[in-house]
């Protein structure tokens, strides 16, 4: 029996929260002299810098230094992976918005006022900036990965029926409340850089290579987050980078926090795709052969685009076994902002191409789009092994779909709302309904990341601090940690102290991304109280002349006959008895195996499963819609903490309900982006919540040797609401001729739908 | 005339001098004062991460009233003599929480935590309002959070809404109920640091003798325009004019004929319960008018002397035949609204004008009235298309047509030919198809990143069409 994980606790800093007494980076006290950051941003495209004048920014009121790319002493980048992303432009633009030079004032407000006060003169050059474009002109950032299993074109031809369809999916802003933020703060031992990221260990390693120091010079702190969503694993890294150059120049403290405008037009967003789909089926709804291409917009550069578009080949069968296929990934080059991390990761955009062509399918074919859901989906026998060959073994969709449709009444649903729409006459509203599956691969696809530190002290009076390396953006890991290293250690979650993340507590960390994070820390965190419980085991045992184990729970270690000490007490006598009382744990997932040269291997340890429901309703006059209930089942395995799994399965939800809805990025013709504030890019708010929405856990245990044997939670449950765009294409389909699926893209905004039923219309068969 | 910022802020009395009047609530709150509690969210009105509220004291009723406001885009000289509430103030440490915090705590409200203060402010006002727990939606309307899904929030407030007063704040009332008694009358203030000033007199003809001083001078109310002039364009704004302080501006009020006066200086929120009387139907389009925030704020004077072609007000004042009042030191001349917007963001104003009222006539009673929003977002969104419909029908014709549409063309305009087509013409499905060919005729919508003209047309077409359709069938069922 557990005494403090699988149990409901609260989020360790929601007291804190509701008072305004949580301090995010810009709320921190900072010495008087503090300096104040701001980039120049590019007012162009595309284009070669013919001359860059600073002087009226230099002679600006409370500028004291300004920079460009020549004043960088080691490497002018900001990219993780492949550093093809410079700080500050050199010679060249890449994209609208990009930083040209960075000026640090005495306020904010002058470092924003002189920033604007530049002259460029710059000769513009040939942009692309839609996938289509880039498409067309061959621009990639590298070559396509291409997964394929049998003769494609044959299964295709030979099959009963085939379709194609091309289905645009849309980008995605993060829009975490709590902007860009970094502050530097220089001393003798070296910079400590304060920032709001879910990668300080990258942010250490491109803060020494750009200052030419080493990494152990520079120490880089994140206590919380004010959201983040992928948007801060790598985009975090330029104001860091920055301020922390700042900070080496002046030998003052340098604060850089960006407006929220700079924000949407300097950092990357969720990569749009489009999907071109052609499957071949037969009469009952069997897939016989996929062939598909997926095409993202990446950007400029290359940030995390590969991992991100291979994992959108991961997902681009969802659930579904596809007998014959041809998956092929393009990664186009545009001179747009660099697209980056966004929960999910490539997975819902490759979801949405197999959802999409299993309701393409179902419209062919007659039947109601989750029969052939069920027909399709992998089994354990002859259908599970994935196009990357990695063999199915957890598979609980055969038992959690039909759950789902039994408690939310799907079929009698799904009837009546045919029935109503057939019937609507001349009301302009119609409704729509469908149940879709998310099965989503757990572990980072680059496999070296998997691995995880953790720092557990307990200090002679039996307290205990935690420390590791994953960041709180907001998800609840810090909380669930410290119910991990509780649990392990017998006492109450009160009695772990939580700390922020340091890179010099815990060091080289991998970003708290992939939905990994209470996964890996959890882990390190057990490992290192295990240690620690060894330890005090072995030495109480000695010291009391024990047989056999001691028992930690609540707050007493105990013996089987029933003798028991306070927790403090025995740390204290093993403390003068010379018993270290500091332990790291360190983690790395096992399995895994991943080839990115043959596209075959096991990427992932284990899947994570859920399904949901979701019925809309449509006005047709003008394209509004809303979601009216949802109904969601969702597999965590053995929940480390419901309440907390419940959240972000709700908010995952809601998110991805906008991303598929209301939220459009508008780019112009040479790629500025248009929507840069929250006045014109819409993110869900209260009203846009389904009215009804239940939401419940799937009961089932990780088969694999996870952290308790739970399972993550973060990402997946973002494409439960593919659902919402599926039903939202079901209610547009009653103004489609029988048999055909509406080619309805996404984001589904009132006038994506208004268009697609004026398609629909005029549609003959 | 008061020379010095007074106001009530963490249980203390506040006088300032020196600081710019064009400094933000916010930034001073955060800034010049570390109350951090309060965040930085979008910077233009839109996430409300920055909600804190104001609260006023009405000596009849004996009673503080409060409203949720962005603070950072309310200027500092706009709280004179008011108690500004932020976060901090709501709880004595994390050991006595106010009721909503408790069941924010408790809901699991908050995750990341940086939207949470700004709903923390809304949830309180609610609650200080005694509001019906099926107003939840609208509380926060103008507060975004972008973790939660907004389920344990709408929680949290169904929970607190009945709770009890919270001793601890109720104390913090009383003390700031001190303070309103001990300030003396309001004499207007005049607000100057550095060659910058902040003039808010008190009284009408001040305020015209002002404005005719100083041609130069931007007149101001609730800044949520403004506000985004000076936090996005970082413009600056040496000399402004405030209408807050006159009572005239923000008096609501109905003449004896039946004609509805709107100050040009009162607020949305102020200006509804009358308004409401008139279009009963409006009820939608006003709580999908941006955020109770900025409804707060915001005024109808406002909302048409910025004469953006996607206001959501116009068109409507536009459909009820409105007009407006203009003064100046030198008189007075009321202009129908339809010949107040001239061109793309430009009045019939005069530099030394002042808008001072609206006047809405009374309403048939058997006039059709109906306003229609279309945006990508059901609330606090900037409309596509405000579409707004009232007409009369009568001995089977259209009589008294006002149609009128917001984002079709360069300034909100009634549709000209449409209504022309339809005034004393038969209700007939003939008439109906006309008056829709016609729309073609009044405007040329144009692309832009809310929607494109396509959409911009068919969604006014699909509306109008609906319309006449049902009366259309009104009509037949009435010759039946």
């Amino acid at each position: 029996m557990t005494h403090v994980v699988h149990r409901p606790h609260p989020h360790d800093s929601g007291p804190l929260h509701v008072t305004g007494t949580a301090p995010y980076v810009d709320d921190l006290p900072t010495p008087a002299n503090a300096l104040h950051a701001c980039f120049g941003l590019a007012p162009v495209g595309h284009a070669t810098i013919d001359t860059l004048d600073l002087s009226a920014v230099w002679a600006a009121p409370g500028v004291v230094d300004v920079v460009t790319a020549a004043d960088i002493p080691g490497e002018n980048n900001a990219g993780p992976v492949i550093h093809d992303e410079p700080l500050l432009a050199d010679g060249t633009i890449l994209f609208p918005g990009q930083a040209l030079f960075c000026v640090f004032a005495e306020t904010r407000l002058a470092a924003r006022k002189a920033a604007r006060l530049f002259t460029l003169e710059s000769t513009e050059l040939p942009a692309l900036t839609t996938v289509d474009e880039a498409v067309e002109a061959h621009s990639f950032l590298h070559g396509p990965l291409v997964f394929e299993r049998g003769d494609v074109s044959k299964a295709i031809e030979d099959a009963d029926y085939s379709s194609s369809s091309r289905l645009y999916i849309g980008g995605q802003e993060h829009f975490y409340l709590e902007g860009q933020g970094s502050l530097a703060l220089p001393s003798a031992d070296g910079l400590h850089i304060i920032s709001s990221t879910q990668h300080p260990s990258e942010i250490q390693d491109l803060v020494a290579e750009a200052l030419n120091i080493s990494a152990a010079e520079v120490t880089v702190e994140v206590r919380r987050m004010g959201g983040a969503f992928g948007g801060k694993e790598t985009q975090a890294a330029p104001l860091s980078i920055i301020a922390a150059l700042g900070a080496n120049r002046t030998g003052r403290a340098v604060r850089f926090r960006l407006d929220r405008d700079d924000d949407f037009v300097l950092t990357g967003k969720r990569h749009d795709f489009r999907a071109d789909i052609r499957v071949g089926f037969d009469a009952s709804g069997l897939i016989k052969g996929v062939d598909g291409i997926l095409a993202s917009r990446c950007g400029y550069g290359h940030d995390l685009s590969r991992a991100i578009n291979d994992r959108a080949m991961f997902h681009a069968d969802n659930a579904y076994f596809y007998p014959a296929l041809e998956l092929t990934s393009l990664r186009a080059k545009t001179h747009t902002v660099s697209n980056t991390a966004f929960r999910g990761f490539g997975g819902p955009q490759g979801m949405m191409l197999a959802e999409r062509l299993v309701d393409k399918v179902a419209a062919a074919v007659h039947r109601d789009p989750l029969d052939v859901r069920l027909a399709n989906l992998y089994n354990e026998t002859d259908r599970s092994v994935t196009p990357y060959g990695m063999t199915i073994e957890d598979n609980v969709l055969p038992q959690l779909m039909p759950q789902l449709a039994e408690t939310s009444d799907y079929r009698a649903r799904r009837a009546a709302i045919i029935d109503a729409n057939a019937s609507a006459g001349r009301s302009p509203v119609r409704r729509g309904i469908a149940l879709t599956p998310v099965r989503f691969g757990i572990s980072f696809t680059t496999s070296f990341l998997n691995q995880a530190g953790a720092l557990i002290n307990i200090y002679k009076d039996g307290s205990i601090l935690l420390n590791h390396g994953g960041t709180e953006m907001g998800q609840g890991l810090f909380v669930k940690v410290a119910q991990v290293a509780a649990e392990v250690l017998g006492v109450g979650l009160d009695d772990v102290k939580i700390s922020s993340t340091r890179t010099d507590k815990v060091p080289n960390t991998s970003a708290t991304a992939a939905s990994s994070g209470s996964d890996l820390n959890g882990w390190a965190a057990k490992l290192a109280a295990l240690e620690l419980r060894n330890r005090l085991t072995a030495f109480w045992c000695a010291e009391q002349g024990i047989d056999g184990g001691l028992t930690f729970a609540q707050g007493r270690v105990s013996t089987e006959d029933g003798q028991s000490w306070p927790f403090a007490e025995v740390v204290r006598a093993a403390y003068m008895g010379r018993v270290s009382l500091s332990a790291t744990g360190y983690y790395r997932t096992p399995k895994i195996d991943w080839d990115a040269k043959t596209g075959q291997g096991r990427p992932f340890l284990y899947f994570a499963y859920g399904a949901a429901v979701s019925e809309v309703e449509i006005d047709t006059l003008t394209g509004a819609n809303r979601v009216i209930r949802a109904d969601i089942l969702h597999d965590v395995g053995r929940s480390l903490n419901p309440d907390i799994d419940h959240g972000q399965i709700e908010g995952g939800f809601v998110q991805g309900m906008g991303w598929l809805t209301m939220e459009e990025l508008v780019y112009s013709a040479r790629g500025d982006v248009l929507t840069h504030a929250p006045s014109t890019y819409k993110i869900p708010c209260a009203s846009d919540r389904p009215d009804v929405l239940n939401i419940d856990l799937f009961d089932n245990a990780n088969a694999e040797d996870t952290i308790f044997k739970s399972k993550a939670v973060g990402e997946p449950p973002l494409m439960l609401a593919i659902s919402v765009h599926s039903a939202l294409a079901h209610a547009v389909s009653s103004f489609s001729p029988r048999g055909r699926w509406p080619d309805l893209d996404a984001p589904a905004t009132a006038e994506e739908i208004l268009r697609t039923i004026a398609t629909e219309r005029t549609q003959a068969l | 005339m008061s020379t010095v910022l007074e106001f009530f802020l963490g249980g203390e009395p506040q006088r300032v001098e020196g600081v710019e009047p064009t400094t933000t609530l916010l930034d001073y709150l955060r800034d010049d004062r570390a109350l951090t509690g309060t965040k930085e969210g979008c910077n233009e009105g839109d996430c409300g991460a920055c909600t804190v509220l104001l609260g006023q004291y009405d000596p009849l009723g004996e009673a503080v009233t409060y409203r949720a406001v962005n603070a950072c885009i309310t200027l500092l000289p706009a709280v004179h003599r008011f108690w500004v509430v932020t976060v901090e103030d709501l709880s004595n440490g994390l050991d006595s929480l106010h009721p909503v915090q408790e069941a924010m705590v408790r809901r699991h409200g908050s995750q990341c935590g940086f939207c949470t203060p700004g709903f923390v402010m809304s949830l309180a006002a609610m609650h200080l309002d005694n509001a019906p727990a099926d107003q939840a939606e609208s509380y926060i309307a103008g507060n975004l959070c972008r973790c939660t899904g907004y389920g344990p929030i709408l929680e949290a407030a169904k929970d607190s809404v009945a709770a009890p007063k919270d001793p601890a704040f109720a104390a913090k009332e009383h003390q700031a109920v001190a303070w309103f008694r001990s300030l003396s009358i309001d004499t207007g203030l005049f607000y100057d640091v550095a060659q910058a000033t902040y003039d808010a007199p008190v009284g009408l003809k001040a305020l015209l003798q002002a404005r005719k001083d100083n041609p130069e001078a931007v007149l101001v109310a609730g800044t949520t325009e403004l506000g985004l002039w000076l936090n996005k364009d970082l413009q600056d704004f040496p000399k402004l004019i405030s209408t807050t302080r006159v009572p005239e501006m923000t008096a609501v009020a109905f003449q004896p004929d039946g004609t509805l006066v709107i100050g040009g200086g009162a607020t949305y929120e102020q200006a509804w319960p009358l308004l409401r009387q008139v279009i009963p139907e409006g009820q939608d389009w006003f709580e999908r008018f941006a955020s109770k925030q900025i409804r707060q704020q915001a005024t109808i004077g406002g909302n048409i002397v910025n004469a953006s072609p996607i206001g959501d007000g116009p068109p409507v004042f536009l459909a009820l035949n409105a007009s407006v009042e203009l003064a100046s030191v030198s008189g007075t001349r009321v202009l129908p609204l339809s010949e107040f917007f001239v061109g793309y963001k430009t009045t019939a104003l005069a530099a030394d004008e002042i808008l001072t009222a609206i006047h809405v006539p009374p309403r048939e009673n058997d006039q059709l009235f109906a306003a229609l929003k279309v945006s990508k977002r059901k609330d606090q969104d900037i409309s596509a298309v405000m579409a707004v419909f009232s007409w009369r029908l009568s001995e089977g014709c259209f009589r008294d047509v006002r149609i009128a549409f917001g984002g079709m063309s360069a300034t909100p305009m009634l549709a000209a030919f449409t209504n022309a087509v339809l005034e004393g013409a038969p209700v007939t499905e003939e008439t109906a198809q006309q008056a829709l060919a016609s729309l073609d005729d009044d405007f040329s919508p144009i692309d832009d990143l809310r929607a494109t003209a396509w959409y911009r047309m068919t969604v006014s077409q699909n509306l109008l069409q609906q319309a006449l359709a049902e009366a259309v069938e009104t009509a037949a069922e009435a010759a039946a």
